[in-house]
């Protein structure tokens, strides 16, 4: 029921309205700045150095050259990188997409309808360990599985020998401690999105006679599709970028063992001095990055 | 009202870029009023009691000088280079390691000081062996020694005598000091018979200590200075790799998780030697300096119990021993500000005085023919300078060129595969191959 | 009726399991911060003591650290969330003719795991002059930050209607008016969310400022606690635990006040919406 003259005045109101926003496109600007010089400047030079032979010491140092793929050529030729894919993937894997998205989702779904003082006691527990800095959780958990740590110690009431964790498995201790440390946020985005879930489609499939596993796989994960799968990105692009909690555990060690990308740009360029090099290892942590944002604005288009 | 949102963020945008350009303008002009009388000194923290002893016999030579300490904690030699890539941030006086120097110099990091010691009437007084470590491959000088090393073989005179084994020990070959390990294993509780550093994490320890002494008791170098090539003997890399293989593999070696302990060396000697827990290690004159007088773990009687000895070649051949010789120089980087004091301070700091008081402290040997003559050095409690000077006789450098640093850091990688046992040695040879191909490219390798 | 009973405690002992394993590791730190003889096995002290905190709190290198840590990561987490609230509001608002392409923008950069490039940074860093500068690194950090806060701002807003804005300004409020007293207080756990996330991936990384800051005296806490398990961490248990307890404590304090408004902050923010 609008009329005419409403619809003129809405018009004018909106082109007032408009009139004061406009102005309001410059709070952009201080973020736009920030943006273009400490965000979009170091990609830009990713691309640019990562084809120079630049170094940290020795000739190269002083006067750069462009070798066009030749760090590319090394980096695939060099069996360290090859063990490094292998092991972020691992990683991201293990202690992302599995760890700390399923425990997540797990403690989510078993907290559901829960004792209210029962469910803030095992939430703050979690929660403790997302709130940790990275670096104490490294140290806590170095202590942990250490030699003479609490996890052996642990152990030897069951007769077991004392296994020096970080060296025996380092993948699974550094995996297990990023599990500690992130699950948290996997908890806390799925138990939002099953609160959303309206009580009458539930009550609907159960007097349908469905279980509670068809509940869950019919019912449950197709609503939280969404959350699913923003929970995926978010973590596998946090894990992607670890360093502190593996360099401060194991150093990438032993032997490579736990030298995730970010470990091994890190190690090529400031230990073995090779900038360029690090710089090439950096693009490939960018291209993943990239490629993996790519799939997932893809899909968040064609779910709208 | 609107302008006042639009001027907050415009002011808010200007200010975020100036803070960012601006800020270290201000600074920089602040250091420059100061600079004058500010001597910028940037070291390895393992030395903090020196230096800290040198800033105040400088500051009280000089007044009005301030000596600005800079502790650097790890990853010195990287951070160090990151702080004289620019005048903002370089010290004035920089301690190199020497197998980096070259590189640094080629770098553009360091100045030549061939005017300050040609002036200089204690020039004279280094040894020669220690002046080519200082020496670039331009023929400059670009620092001043202030110490070095030799590595042997430490043994436990208690175990080898509980494991039935002769004493003193004079090792022959490498299968020698490998028996005598079995024996210790098999006849005494010891859980490391012979300790030799084996991961990343103990840097140019491993690379050198362990790599190099036995690498250069095969006869073969790692770098050909006539053809200015890098060298691949085969045979040679097998051996040495073998050897590390061996150790570990056999467990005479310590385990993986101590050996990746990058304090390992500190932990050594405070600890495991102390306590009986390790019967030989492979390390440097040194650590006998650790038990005097003063330092964390005094224990006057020690040499009764480790004996030092030259570290055998392969098989005995010519000459019969090898050693591997480190050393330290104070140098002035490029973009020094206070290149004269600097100078000042670098020869105060290897001065007789300031040279005897850091060998007493370190246990390091001496780099002054001066001292090395005198009573007070040779006899001082719990020192081996016979045998370390015995040692110097055979000894090797690391080459430095250029690359080294980082064929260095692939060795260091290759030799954790052996000991960690992901690699053979036959295995650990082609990586060393293929990385040294990567590093220094085709053209400058020999076979 | 039996099993049905089973079924209902199951849940609640897998939870206590899973609980007790998140709080053991950090029931360690607690116990040895107060332990004059920590090791490394969990044990209640045999002699309780704070000479480890006293140690840790009276170095004056540490409290030095402390402060930058506080300047970093507390400016770090202020910008982003001033910077991200002004810039979301005329992409929540104004009928920008590209927005959507924008957003898509920001969410990529969202996505950019840009803390792990750190070569090209430091390389930008040596370009502008602005190695070893707290000012430059405190800049690096807000703007890794900055899209995420952009985000889930601009989710938050687009929540606020707009209409009470309208009315505010009818009432003769000016824009910046009607910003804080509308939209502020409505915006409260978008404010908190993005502070808890920014604070606490700041305050533990040593990473970033490691590489961009040389001079040992303007290390924050994070770099020097780390160099202190390096140097100490194989003897002095209880003083790096009570240096850890020290170092959690801003994040927790945080986290105590943020939690909340977190939970909304998920449902608004976190379900993301193209």
């Amino acid at each position: 029921m609008v009329s005419v003259e409403n619809a003129e005045l809405n018009k004018q109101l909106t082109f007032a309205k408009n009139k004061i926003l406009r102005k309001t496109l410059l709070f952009l600007l201080p973020s736009l700045v920030i943006l273009l010089i400490f965000f979009i400047g170091p990609i830009i030079m990713t691309f640019f150095f990562a084809f120079t032979n630049m170094s940290l010491t020795g000739t190269t140092a002083q006067s750069i050259d462009f070798v066009g793929f030749q760090n590319f050529v090394s980096m695939f030729s060099d069996p360290n990188f090859k063990t490094s894919f292998i092991t972020t993937m691992v990683f991201l894997i293990f202690s992302g997409i599995i760890g700390q998205q399923v425990l997540g989702f797990l403690l989510a779904v078993l907290m559901k309808n829960k004792n209210k003082t029962f469910r803030k006691f095992v939430g703050g527990t979690v929660m403790a360990g997302w709130v940790t800095p990275e670096i104490i959780v490294a140290f806590t958990f170095v202590s942990f599985l250490h030699d003479g740590g609490t996890l052996n110690q642990f152990l030897s009431w069951f007769g077991v020998e004392p296994i020096s964790w970080l060296f025996t498995f380092p993948m699974v201790s550094v995996v297990v401690a990023n599990i500690w440390k992130g699950s948290a946020l996997s908890m806390l985005m799925f138990q939002s999105a099953l609160d959303n879930i309206p009580f009458s489609v539930e009550e609907a499939a159960k007097i349908d006679g469905a279980n509670r596993w068809q509940r869950m796989w019919r019912i449950t994960i197709p609503m939280i599709k969404n959350t699913i799968f923003t929970n995926l990105v978010i973590i596998t692009l946090g894990t992607l970028g670890v360093f502190t909690l593996i360099y401060t555990m194991t150093g990438g060690g032993p032997a490579n063992a736990t030298a995730t990308l970010p470990i091994f740009m890190y190690e090529q360029a400031f230990v073995n001095y090779q900038l360029g090099y690090g710089t090439a290892i950096s693009l490939v942590i960018l291209i993943i990055g990239i490629i993996i944002s790519l799939i997932y604005i893809r899909l968040l288009k064609t779910d709208d | 009202m609107i302008r006042k949102g639009l001027v907050f963020s415009l002011v808010l945008c200007v200010f975020l870029t100036l803070a960012a350009c601006g800020g270290e303008e201000n600074e920089s002009a602040e250091s420059t009023e100061s600079e004058q009388n500010t001597l910028k000194v940037s070291y390895p923290t393992w030395w903090e009691e020196w230096f800290k002893s040198l800033e105040t016999a400088f500051e009280d030579e000089h007044e009005g000088v301030d000596v600005e300490l800079i502790p650097l904690h790890d990853d010195v030699t990287t951070k160090q280079a990151m702080m004289m890539g620019s005048p903002e941030t370089s010290p004035d006086v920089a301690v190199e390691d020497t197998f980096i120097l070259n590189s640094d110099v080629n770098a553009g990091y360091l100045s030549p000081i061939d005017d300050v010691v040609n002036d200089w009437d204690e020039w004279d007084k280094f040894e020669e062996t220690t002046l080519q470590g200082v020496t670039a491959e331009d023929g400059k000088v670009y620092g001043v020694p202030f110490s070095t090393d030799v590595q042997g073989l430490w043994y436990n005179k208690d175990l080898f005598a509980e494991a039935g084994l002769s004493v003193p020990f004079e090792p022959q070959s490498w299968e020698e000091v490998l028996q005598a390990a079995e024996a210790v294993k098999e006849n005494t509780g010891v859980t490391i018979p012979l300790f030799i550093y084996g991961a990343k994490a103990t840097g140019e320890a491993t690379s050198m200590r362990t790599f190099q002494v036995l690498y250069s008791g095969t006869g073969s170098s790692l770098y050909d200075f006539d053809e200015g090539k890098w060298v691949i003997d085969e045979q040679a890399l097998t051996d040495t790799f073998t050897f590390i293989d061996t150790v570990f593999q056999e467990e005479l070696g310590a385990p993986m998780s101590v050996v990746s302990n990058s304090q390992v060396g500190t932990l050594l000697s405070e600890d495991l030697m102390m306590n009986n827990e390790v019967s030989m290690v492979i390390d440097g004159n040194w650590v006998a300096g650790s038990w005097r007088e003063g330092r964390a773990t005094p224990w006057p009687e020690a040499l009764d119990t480790w004996g030092f000895t030259l570290f055998p070649t392969q098989n005995g051949q010519d000459p019969g021993y090898t050693s591997m010789s480190g050393g330290w120089a104070l140098s002035i980087p490029e973009h020094a500000q206070a290149k004269d004091l600097a100078a000042e301070f670098i020869k105060m700091a290897v001065n007789e005085e300031h040279q005897l008081d850091y060998v007493m402290r370190t246990g390091d040997m001496t780099v002054r023919k001066d001292i090395a003559e005198k009573e007070e050095y040779l006899e001082q409690p719990i020192s081996n300078y016979k045998e370390a000077a015995d040692m110097l006789s055979y000894t090797h450098f690391r080459p430095a060129v250029d690359d080294y640093p980082t064929v260095s850091t692939l060795i260091q990688e290759i030799v954790e595969t052996v000991a960690s046992g992901q690699a053979s040695p036959e295995e650990a040879v082609k990586s060393y191959e293929s990385g040294l191909v990567r590093i220094v490219g085709e053209d400058n390798i020999a076979k | 009726m039996k099993n049905n009973k089973t079924q209902q405690i199951i849940p609640y002992i897998i939870l206590s399991v899973i609980a007790v394993l998140f709080i053991v590791p950090l029931l360690w730190v607690i116990f040895a911060s107060f332990d004059a003889q920590a090791t490394q096995v969990i044990k209640w002290p045999d002699e309780v003591t704070l000479d480890n905190y006293a140690s840790v709190i009276l170095d004056p290198a540490n409290q030095r650290a402390f402060l930058i840590g506080i300047f970093l990561s507390g400016g770090q987490t202020l910008l982003v969330v001033l910077l991200s609230l002004l810039a979301a509001y005329p992409l929540s608002r104004f009928p920008l003719k590209n927005k959507q392409k924008f957003m898509l923008a920001i969410l990529f950069m969202t996505s950019l795991p840009i803390t792990a490039v750190m070569v090209p940074v430091y390389q930008l860093f040596l370009f502008l002059n602005l190695h070893d500068s707290l000012m430059g690194t405190l800049l690096f950090l807000t703007a890794s930050q900055l899209p995420f806060g952009i985000w889930i701002m601009k989710n938050f807003i687009d929540g606020v209607p707009v209409d009470l804005e309208e009315s505010a300004w009818i009432d003769g409020a000016s824009l910046l008016v009607g910003m804080r007293k509308i939209v502020a207080p409505l915006m409260i756990p978008g404010i908190f969310t993005v502070s808890i996330f920014v604070f606490i991936g700041s305050w533990g990384n040593f990473f970033v400022p490691y590489i961009l800051l040389q001079s040992p005296s303007k290390l924050p806490a994070s770099v020097t606690i780390y160099q202190f398990f390096g140097q100490y961490g194989y003897a002095a248990y209880g003083q790096l635990a009570a240096y850890s307890i020290l170092y959690m404590l801003p994040a927790f304090i945080l986290f105590f006040f943020a939690q909340n408004h977190m939970s909304r902050g998920f449902t608004m923010g976190g379900a993301a919406k193209g």
